[in-house]
């Protein structure tokens, strides 16, 4: 009986022990390898894009999603040791007395999805518990990391340092290159020069193409910095890294910024006659256009002609610098013509809106906040046209002497009032950040050659986001569609976690392919994206 | 009733239709040894050795799928339901050489149960297939040695599937449910039986269309904004889901008295398998969303061989084994449907108590383990299916 019993017991087991599917390399079994490089100090280097930021702020979960963050989770299976980041000191961001905004939620507002920012909650608050692994400071240039003082705490209010840097910079003339240095990492990751072009870009072209230029401190804000100056920066950088740290270590070239939903979610055609409010105003606008049209003709400025069609959606009204300034024409046929008599009073102005004016075309690109002025009328509560000093309203009325209720028909954006540089790429501009990006990613390259690192092609993986196919992990697919593309966070600039998953495994493929390491991908889907309402 | 299995290859053919033919390596349709031979070869019935025969019995299967993900070290098992498929096969003979008869199985069906929150959830989180298949059946016996049969094939069918799917960084879960599925088919076969010692059948079942009109849809965890668009506002869905065509040539040998030797190919034309369209409707607005995917199955032969020992007057002992190679394409391989290819041994005991036969068997399914890479989807990864099942039958032969 009771050998019965053991037998039984015996084959039970056989039975279900073998009713389990077994694999040849079992994942748990796996122990991945570092191969030549060792993570046991890992220092990331970047800008917001390193440090975590998205929804168009820097807040505790972002950090924990940040893509160096993952990374390191990955390098602690071969070898890596911790990795520290400044966490904010909320999961809102934001400064409350730097006037910084915090994340943005997206919300259903008067019946459509927009972004919105949330309060900030804390102030300016040093990171204790330095130093950090995670050195991916917000809105940093390329020749930002080499600065001293950079994270100067008494510069901010002047606009001379960077709070994000401020928060954990060592000592008040550090600069980060130095504090990354002196962590002596065993391996470094740096992503920069993102924001060298992209300010430009989002500033809709007003700053400067420096090319040519290469003392950055004459720089403004919104600049394209020369190449030279990223190049010889990121040589700088990569010196002090390779052969003074003796660390190994990846970089990261500059995908193309106009492929961000930044300058792909507004449409150059966005007036659509089947909304009533502006079909009802196409024959007055084409009276009044139709009147610049004869003037252009009589030019030899046709290019300009603006109509707006009433069986399909036009595109907006743009001022283009680079056209020459026929204003004073303008004005002068106006008054010049006596049947115009209505509008003598308002030739100055008419020559002052529309002097360098056109329809935009598919070669322009809006970007993302002039859907918030496009089509407002005053008195919609937008504060770009109604705002007392500021709004374009009253600058036209005192500017050209006017009773605002005679000026306000010529402030709608986009109809009325030609969208300014700041809501518009045109060609030329564009042709400045391609070129700049062209000679960044060269640098880069060569860079990446010269110092014997693994190179990881942002640009493609964004070339592979925008796709129409995208990039597919287990049924989802990743676009750069604003919002359900699932990658670009609700700034449409910075990326969600997933997107920033994307990212993660760019570089670790790019590190396992140089060094010979085993890291593992990580799981895009498992990470946050836009919440919609 | 569950008809659990996802233990033969297409993922979703359950190939358990007979006690006794499940424990000699599925062969069939040379084995007329009760009415269950109408699913196997209409024609078997014209040799059943009694006037009315009555053929039941039923099968325990479990079964496990497995997934990991060398990429991402990420890894799941489906964790199954025990899965119970049945059958009822009875033929009567009215006059010489005519033989009617009706058979009820579940040859198609599968209940796969993986965790709500694996990394294949947009394909799959749950599926219920279950196909019920009733045919009425005529054989004629021309002589003592041929005959030919026909069956007509009734098929009623209930599906449900579930997945979750991102949309944005919202997780949305879709359920699809419909419990009035048909399709109709038929089912044809000829016996020869050249001398005492030997049997051979040639069958051949139709294709079936298992068609799902007025199913149900259900959507959980909408955004709030888009509940009111498509494919979010649907309601309702339509589907097909082919029930593959066989055709199948079996032998049988009495070696001597006492062992009988068995060997059969079926040829699945899985090859219909091409896609997988669900579209989803909104009844109100008329809007529908198509959710497409490609299969591109490939036909395959499955190779079965069994043995059976008639120890004593009273116990035979039977064994068999066969080969059942994977249907599907490893660049469309999907995991509501898991397939690998498999080798299975069976055994079985067979009890004679004169008119009445009481059968029990039980076999082991092992699956070879193979990487796929879905290049729709992006499914990937290592997979490999585990079953093991048990039966017990009971026969009734009179004159």
């Amino acid at each position: 009986m009771k050998n019965i019993s053991k037998i039984f017991a015996a084959a039970s087991l056989i039975v279900f022990a073998s009713c389990d599917p077994e694999f040849d390399n079992p994942v748990d079994d796996i122990q991945p390898s570092s191969g030549i490089a060792d993570f046991s100090r890992y220092v990331a280097l970047g800008n917001s894009l390193t440090s975590g930021f998205t929804d168009n702020a820097l807040f505790i979960s972002g950090q924990q999603n940040s893509y160096p963050n993952m990374i390191a989770e990955r390098m602690a299976l071969a070898g890596g040791g911790s990795f520290s980041q400044p966490l904010m000191p909320d999961d809102i961001g934001g400064f409350t007395d730097l006037g910084v905004a915090g994340r943005l939620t997206l919300q259903i507002v008067n019946g459509a999805l927009s972004p919105v920012p949330t309060a900030p909650q804390s102030p300016f608050t040093p990171a204790s518990g330095g130093p950090f692994n995670n050195m991916g400071v917000p809105g940093a240039k390329s020749f930002h990391l080499v600065a001293p003082g950079y994270g100067n705490p008494a510069g901010i209010a002047a606009g001379l340092a960077n709070p994000y840097y401020a928060r954990f910079a060592s000592s008040p003339n550090a600069s980060v290159l130095g504090d990354a240095a002196a962590q002596g990492p065993t391996f470094f990751t740096l992503w920069i020069g993102n924001n060298d072009v992209l300010s430009y870009a989002t500033s809709g072209g007003v700053g400067v193409d420096q090319t040519g230029n290469l003392d950055p401190t004459t720089y403004g804000p919104n600049d394209i910095t020369d190449p030279n100056v990223l190049g010889s920066v990121i040589q700088g950088i990569l010196e002090t890294m390779v052969n003074q740290v003796g660390a190994k270590g990846a970089i990261a070239n500059i995908p193309s910024v106009t492929d961000i939903p930044y300058f792909t979610t507004v449409p150059y055609a966005p007036l659509d006659p089947s909304n009533p409010a502006f079909a009802e105003q196409i024959p007055s606008l084409n009276q009044l256009y139709g009147l610049l049209n004869q003037i252009f003709a009589a030019t030899g400025n046709s290019n300009r002609q603006i109509e707006f069609s009433t069986s399909e959606a036009s595109p907006v009204v743009i001022k283009d610098k680079t056209l020459s300034d026929i204003g004073p024409i303008i004005t002068n046929a106006i008054l010049s013509n006596p049947d115009l008599s209505q509008y003598h009073p308002l030739a100055p102005m008419l020559g002052g809106l529309y002097g360098q004016i056109r329809q935009a075309t598919s070669d322009d690109l809006m970007v993302f906040t002039s859907q918030t002025v496009i089509g407002k009328k005053p008195g919609d509560g937008v504060a770009y046209i109604d705002d007392p000093q500021n709004g374009i309203l009253a600058q036209l009325a005192s500017t050209y002497g006017l009773p605002p209720q005679a000026v306000a028909q010529f402030c709608v954006p986009g109809i009325t009032y030609p969208m300014a540089d700041e809501w518009v790429l045109i060609p030329s501009e564009i042709n400045s950040i391609v070129t700049a990006t062209d000679k960044y990613n060269s640098a880069i390259r060569q860079l990446a050659n010269d110092y014997n690192l693994a190179f990881v092609d942002a640009n493609r993986a964004m070339q592979e986001l925008s796709s129409s196919s995208g990039i597919t992990y287990f049924g989802n697919t990743y676009t750069t569609t604003y919002v359900s593309g699932g990658a670009f966070s609700l700034d449409a600039v910075h990326l969600t976690g997933k997107g920033y998953a994307v990212v993660a495994n760019y570089f670790i493929d790019a590190i396992n392919f140089k060094y010979g390491s085993t890291l593992p991908n990580v799981n895009p889907n498992n990470y946050p994206g836009v919440i919609i309402p | 009733m569950g008809i659990g299995s996802t233990a033969f290859a297409g993922g979703y053919r359950v190939a358990l239709q007979g006690v006794r033919q499940a424990s000699m390596g599925l062969v069939g349709s040379m084995d007329a040894s009760n009415a269950s031979v109408a699913f196997f070869n209409p024609a078997g019935l014209a040799f059943v050795d009694a006037k009315i025969s009555i053929a039941a019995g039923g099968f325990g299967i479990s079964n496990k799928v497995e997934w990991q993900n060398p990429g991402t070290l990420e890894s799941a098992k489906a964790d199954n339901p025990l899965g119970t498929p049945m059958y009822f096969a009875a033929s009567y003979r009215p006059v010489e050489d005519v033989t009617v008869g009706v058979s009820f199985t579940t040859p198609f069906g599968s209940t796969l149960k993986w965790p709500e929150d694996w990394p294949g959830r947009a394909n799959i989180t749950q599926i219920e297939l279950k196909s019920y298949f009733i045919q009425p059946t005529v054989a004629l016996k021309f002589n003592d040695w041929f005959s030919v049969g026909a069956g007509f094939i009734y098929a009623i069918g209930e599906v449900n599937l579930q997945r979750t799917n991102a949309v944005a960084g919202n997780e949305v879960g879709l359920e699809i449910n419909d419990t009035d599925a048909h399709g109709l088919g038929f089912n044809i076969g000829a016996y020869f039986k050249p001398s005492d010692r030997v049997n051979v059948g040639l069958a051949y079942r139709s294709k079936i269309d298992m068609k799902a009109n007025y199913g149900k849809t259900t959507w959980s965890n909408v955004p709030t904004a888009l509940s009111g668009s498509m494919p979010f506002a649907a309601n309702e869905f339509n589907a097909m889901l082919p029930l593959v065509s066989e055709f199948t040539a079996g032998l049988s040998y009495k070696a001597t008295s006492k062992l009988t030797l068995a060997g059969e190919v079926s040829v699945h034309g899985w090859g219909a398998y091409k896609e997988l369209a669900i579209n989803l409707n909104n009844t109100e607005t008329g809007e529908t969303t198509q959710s497409l995917q490609t299969k591109n199955y490939k036909d395959r032969a499955v190779w079965k061989f069994g043995a059976e020992y008639q120890a004593t007057d009273m116990l035979a002992v039977r064994l068999g084994y066969y080969f059942d190679e994977a249907v599907t394409p490893a660049e469309y391989w999907s995991p509501e449907t898991p397939d690998v290819t498999r080798n299975t041994i069976t055994g079985g005991l067979g009890l004679n108590f004169g008119k009445f036969n009481v059968d029990a068997m039980a076999m082991m399914i092992l699956g070879k383990e193979r990487y796929v890479h879905n290049l729709e989807t992006g499914f990937m990864g290592d997979v490999n299916v585990r079953a093991f099942a048990f039966g017990l039958g009971l026969s009734y032969n009179f004159n």
